[in-house]
């Protein structure tokens, strides 16, 4: 395999380490998806398209640790995101992420009370990544980020002349902003990868709604392991830790937030060099939800990737 | 090639964004608007209860909009259900805006939600 193939088969795993940010509750304003991760590595002149499909579905409260026998209600959403990312130079990228909920409903176990179901574009985010630490030969790299999430899509969504609570609306309503740190060693056709992510949430101010999601903080541990030049698995432990949301006047929202850990196993499936297929789920292994909340019981998502190498020199990266 | 794929996403952002709009009704009615009453059975509630909301309005061609600061809706008209889960004890307010073409009025009521036990 030449250096090119070996390149983009890299890319394309280290691709596929994108993971569905799924909350620590069920269901909030805006995007699932965040974009951090999936632009490292990326060499100059280079171009990676992804499309990604989730599922999520919540039907569980949780009070703390403990499940609880309540079932006022279950919610699930059907999501789809694109995203594209650049090498700007061999070390810097550049990536934007934007996402459409083709449905967010909720059903109720109340007796006269209709499913309720919100759809439209959610947020779009932009994000800026420099690899500090690159070493080709050691398989090394340690790579800072910088996003911001726009709420571009739709808020405020009004359905049968009724305004959907802020758990249905597409978009998140505020911008947020995110740093992240990605540390990647390949071990002979392996590796192992390290994450850890943190999200600041603004306070949403709109015509109708005015509350602030607490800050999230993530930090991810993943195994990669190649079975052939196309095929390969991938198990990644995650741990989401969010704080308590805010409401108006400052009132902390004492049933929000909380903590999860999640297990994600993936099959990643490349039958060219430069495409890439994606299967995984999210499985939480460990709640606690403070105070009662309803809570993810899993998601399933599908990833597509496309690189393009745009850089007819195709020059050896340089260590 | 570059320009392709970057005219491919514009026009997938403009056909998401173009799907995107609001479900409002719309009044063929003028003429002025009055809310009388905005009445709800219960003013405190536990979580997952849902109360009756009604409002009295003169006008012609009235549509009913609702909205809540906390908690969920259900129904439509000019009687409606509210209910709020754990996420939103407290003071919630609801807003419901009566409006025909060429007219509004708005008015709101408070509701408490106790904290679960």
């Amino acid at each position: 395999m030449n250096k090119i193939k070996l390149y983009t088969l890299v890319i394309l795993s280290i691709a596929f380490f994108t993971i569905n940010r799924a909350n620590a509750q069920c269901c909030g304003a805006g995007n699932p998806v965040s974009g951090f991760g999936n632009v490292s590595g990326l060499p100059f002149k280079t171009l990676l398209i992804g499309s990604n499909y989730k599922y999520s579905y919540s039907d569980q409260y949780y009070s703390g640790s403990d499940k609880t026998d309540i079932s006022p209600d279950k919610s699930y959403y059907n999501f789809v995101g694109v995203n594209m990312a650049y090498g700007i130079t061999n070390r810097l990228s550049v990536r934007a992420d934007i996402g459409y909920f083709i449905n967010k409903s909720k059903i109720y176990n109340i007796q006269g009370w209709s499913p309720m179901k919100g759809n439209g574009l959610g947020d779009a985010e932009l994000s800026v990544r420099y690899t500090v630490v690159k070493r080709v030969l050691k398989k090394f790299d340690v790579i800072p980020g910088f996003g911001v999430k726009l709420p571009v899509g739709v808020f405020d969504q009004v359905v049968d002349d009724v305004k959907l609570p802020i758990s249905l609306q597409p978009s998140s309503g505020s911008v947020k902003y995110n740093v992240n740190v990605f540390v990647f060693k390949g071990i002979n056709k392996h590796s192992v990868s390290f994450r850890a992510f943190a999200e600041f949430a603004n306070r949403i101010q709109s015509e109708n709604f005015d509350y602030k999601y607490g800050n999230l903080y993530i930090v991810s541990a993943y195994g990669s392991f190649s079975i052939n030049k196309k095929l390969n698995l991938l198990s990644q432990l995650r741990y989401e830790f969010r704080e308590k949301s805010m409401r108006e006047n400052k009132q902390i929202v004492e049933s929000s937030g909380g903590q999860v850990l999640f297990f994600i196993p993936q099959l990643n499936v490349m039958p060219t060099e430069s495409f890439g297929i994606s299967l995984y789920a999210d499985i939480p292994l460990y709640k606690y939800m403070n105070g009662t909340q309803l809570s993810n019981k899993f998601a399933i998502s599908i990833k597509l990737s496309k690189s393009i190498n745009f850089n007819k020199n195709c020059e050896p990266q340089k260590i | 090639m570059m320009t392709k794929i970057l005219y491919s996403v514009i026009l997938l952002v403009a056909i998401l964004a173009s799907s995107c709009t609001k479900n409002d009704s719309e009044s063929d009615g003028t003429g002025n608007v009055t809310i009388e009453s905005l009445i709800a059975d219960d003013t405190v509630l536990n979580v997952w209860v849902p109360t009756k909301i009604m409002v009295t309005a003169t006008g012609e061609g009235l549509v009913y909009n609702w909205e809540a600061d906390h908690g969920e809706l259900n129904g439509s008209g000019s009687q409606i259900e509210y209910m709020a889960g754990t996420c939103c004890t407290g003071i919630n307010t609801i807003t419901c805006t009566v409006a025909n073409s060429t007219n509004s009025d708005s008015k709101q009521i408070k509701i408490r939600i106790l904290p679960f036990k």
